[in-house]
């Protein structure tokens, strides 16, 4: 059971990221019924524009805690850079072929993606890179233990770790070292290896018990991220004029143009608003979740991120919200009970059962997303 | 050049583009003449490799790596390419347009996940499948010669198989009811079209050449691996069809020569100068490439141009339309 509940907040944090790409797709699909496929590169590029901003704040993957401010910085450029990279594509790329068939602008979309893909692998190169360290992972809840009370052949009564702080170059870099895991005895050298780490750091070194159950701070803020994102997106949607003139567009293009809604502002508006959540999603993939970017990294969570935008109902913000997390779930649920390797197996054939027994998802609306 | 290298290097681009062009021809039957827009034809070509390779290695050795098993090994691709487009095309007859395109790719995508993870197909590192023509005449001389004008010769029967039975279909009357599903599946119904029949046999016969291909592919190469049939693979084959024209088995050919060989002829005749295109503190700077390795990143310009300007294709006979945006009243959706 605790176990399990750990698997769930596992796949909580991969879920918001989908949903954070999702959302961006089930908005474009909501308004101008295209697939944006350069999607996934869109987060692809917000991670990127993230670990460039990081990396002009002087980080470094081995470097010093650059602080979660840094990272939160590093977001909203990656975002706002991510944005205006869709307000460019949309306007040499898509705005032309609003009139085209939809398959046209499919291909159109698959351009866009390999175009962005293949130009990332010239610039940054097609190796994998680390992200740039800016907090290390901690996890709460915790108390802190009198380091005396540990013994040698003393069994732990909860998991032990010594978070401590290391100087580096440019600053400090906090360090996590586990002392013992719940339940197994306590070791003679796990003993001096904790009084050595106590000994060497004067500055704060504190030894934690944690319970079973625990959540990561890249946990909580990537869920924090989502939250904040949601109430944005609602606000957005459901109080702004503008919100009001994307649900126009989104129920009837023509009559929304008529009645004098600049419809290309909105659309292009939309591009921007999702482009600027899945920026959001890349750099806080690629910071908290994976830890590495490359030029490929949009490929999968793009699909699987489409794959939930599906699932949840395409064109309904709050049904990608809940695809993403859902499939997120779903999936370290099927890696941790059934099989590690057949996660995006599993992912597609949800994909092929939704379009099949269920296309208008979750919380979509019936009967209007037919060709 | 001397002759033998002149020879590997051409036989080895004959061979490879007529493994391609097979697989345009089938795919634009699906995609340009039935108006099925499949993603998912790299599937149907890893079917056919794996299951030729898994005939030539598991059958017993003097059947298996033996001419019997070469000329099997066509018929297993072919069919278990075949059964696999009848198990897509099962469940995808139900959907249309995008909604279609997804699912044969999230097929395909299945496809690759279960390949990879199977210990008998040899996992992310590929299947290594015997050669016939090295393993039969070791003792001569010119094993290698002979390789290439033995696969050349079949891969050329191959695509001429395939371009006279397709462009044979398509004259039929069997063909005018695939091209009249494609103009308008309603009317095309109301006339009396077997919808249900033609898609089938569209899926079926598309996946059956991409088979052949995957056969030929896995007998020449001698290695397949998962990620010769991924999705940016899919997606090279939709770019030639689309730019040769949807429903144009002369633009099929012509894109696909031409999208094959441009990557070669760059790298033949492009400077090896360095151009710098980008500036990265964390690569020491100023970031250079060669001239020959940005075509790629041209490659999906030239698409994205070729959709803008042009969206029938070099000799596309159809022209995209936009579909009707308000249902006929009262109409099925």
């Amino acid at each position: 059971m605790l176990q399990f509940i750990n698997y769930l907040l596992n796949g909580l944090s991969l879920g918001c990221i989908y949903a954070l790409i999702a959302v961006g797709y089930t908005m474009v699909y909501g308004i101008i019924k295209l697939i944006n496929f350069a999607h996934g590169e869109f987060y692809m590029f917000g991670a990127f524009v993230g670990y460039f901003a990081l990396i002009a704040m002087g980080g470094d993957a081995n470097g010093h805690d650059l602080g979660l401010l840094a990272l939160l910085g590093a977001m909203i450029v990656g975002g706002l850079g991510t944005g205006m990279l869709a307000l460019i594509v949309e306007r040499i790329v898509y705005r032309p072929l609003r009139k085209s068939g939809r398959i046209v602008a499919l291909l159109a979309a698959l351009g866009v993606s390999l175009f962005l893909q293949n130009s990332a692998q010239q610039t940054v190169g097609a190796k994998d890179r680390t992200f740039v360290h800016t907090i290390t992972s901690e996890r709460y809840p915790r108390w802190a233990l009198k380091p005396e009370d540990l013994h040698e052949h003393q069994v732990a009564e909860s998991d032990i770790a010594v978070v401590y702080s290391r100087p580096v170059e440019d600053g400090r870099i906090t360090l996590v070292e586990n002392i013992a895991t719940r339940g197994n005895t306590i070791e003679k050298a796990d003993v001096e290896r904790m009084n050595a780490i106590l000994k060497a750091d004067q500055s704060g070194a504190t030894v934690y018990g944690y319970p079973a159950i625990t959540v990561s701070n890249a946990q909580g803020l990537i869920v924090m991220v989502l939250i904040m994102t949601t109430m944005a997106l609602y606000v957005l949607v459901q109080r702004t004029r503008f919100g009001r003139a994307m649900r126009a567009v989104s129920h009837d293009f023509e009559a929304a143009s008529l009645m004098g809604i600049n419809v290309d502002r909105v659309v292009a508006g939309t591009f921007f608003v999702g482009a600027v959540v899945a920026g959001f999603g890349g750099t806080l993939a690629g910071g908290m979740y994976y830890n590495q970017i490359g030029p490929l990294m949009g490929l999968m969570p793009g699909l699987k991120a489409f794959v939930a935008a599906v699932f949840g109902g395409i064109g309904s913000i709050p049904g990608a919200l809940l695809g993403g997390v859902l499939l997120g779930i779903s999936e370290k649920l099927v890696e941790a009970y059934f099989s590690s390797l057949y996660s995006d197996a599993f992912t597609f054939t949800i994909l092929i059962l939704v379009l099949l027994f269920r296309p208008s998802g979750l919380l979509g609306r019936p009967g209007t997303d037919k060709v | 050049m001397n002759f033998d290298r002149m020879l590997s290097f051409w036989g080895h681009h004959g061979i490879m583009l007529c493994i391609w062009l097979t697989l345009t021809l089938s795919l634009n039957l699906i995609n340009g003449f039935c108006g099925l827009f499949s993603l998912g034809h790299q599937g149907f070509w890893a079917i056919g490799a794996y299951a030729a390779g898994a005939t030539m290695v598991y059958l017993p050795p003097h059947i298996g790596a033996s001419w019997i098993g070469f000329v099997l090994s066509f018929g297993t691709g072919a069919l278990a390419a075949a059964a696999f487009g009848f198990l897509v095309g099962l469940p995808c007859l139900r959907l249309k347009g995008d909604y279609l395109a997804i699912a044969t790719l999230g097929f395909s995508e299945i496809l690759r996940n279960v390949i990879q993870n199977s210990q008998t197909l040899g996992r992310s590192l590929g299947l290594s499948v015997p050669n016939v023509v090295h393993d039969q005449f070791i003792n001569l001389d010119n094993a290698r010669r002979l390789g290439y004008y033995f696969y050349l010769t079949i891969a050329v029967v191959l695509v001429l198989g395939t371009l006279l039975i397709l462009s044979n279909l398509i004259r039929s009357a069997h063909g005018r009811a695939i091209q009249a599903i494609r103009d308008d599946e309603r009317a095309a119904e109301l006339v009396g079209v077997n919808l249900t029949y033609y898609k089938m046999i569209v899926f079926i016969i598309g996946a059956g050449f991409a088979g052949l291909a995957g056969a030929l592919y896995a007998n020449y190469n001698g290695l397949v691996t998962p990620d010769d049939f991924n999705f940016n693979a899919g997606v090279l084959m939709v770019v030639m069809v689309v730019l040769g024209g949807m429903g144009s088995f002369t633009g099929t050919i012509l894109a696909t020569t031409i999208l094959y060989f441009l990557p070669v002829l760059l790298a033949m005749f492009l400077p090896n100068t360095k151009v710098p295109i980008f500036w990265d503190p964390t690569q020491g700077g100023v970031v250079y490439r060669e001239v020959k390795e940005l075509w790629q990143a041209l490659f999906s310009l030239l698409l994205i141009a070729v959709v803008l300007l042009r969206p029938q294709g070099i000799m596309g006979s159809w022209r995209f339309r936009k579909k009707r945006t308000a249902p006929v009243s009262g109409a099925p959706s």
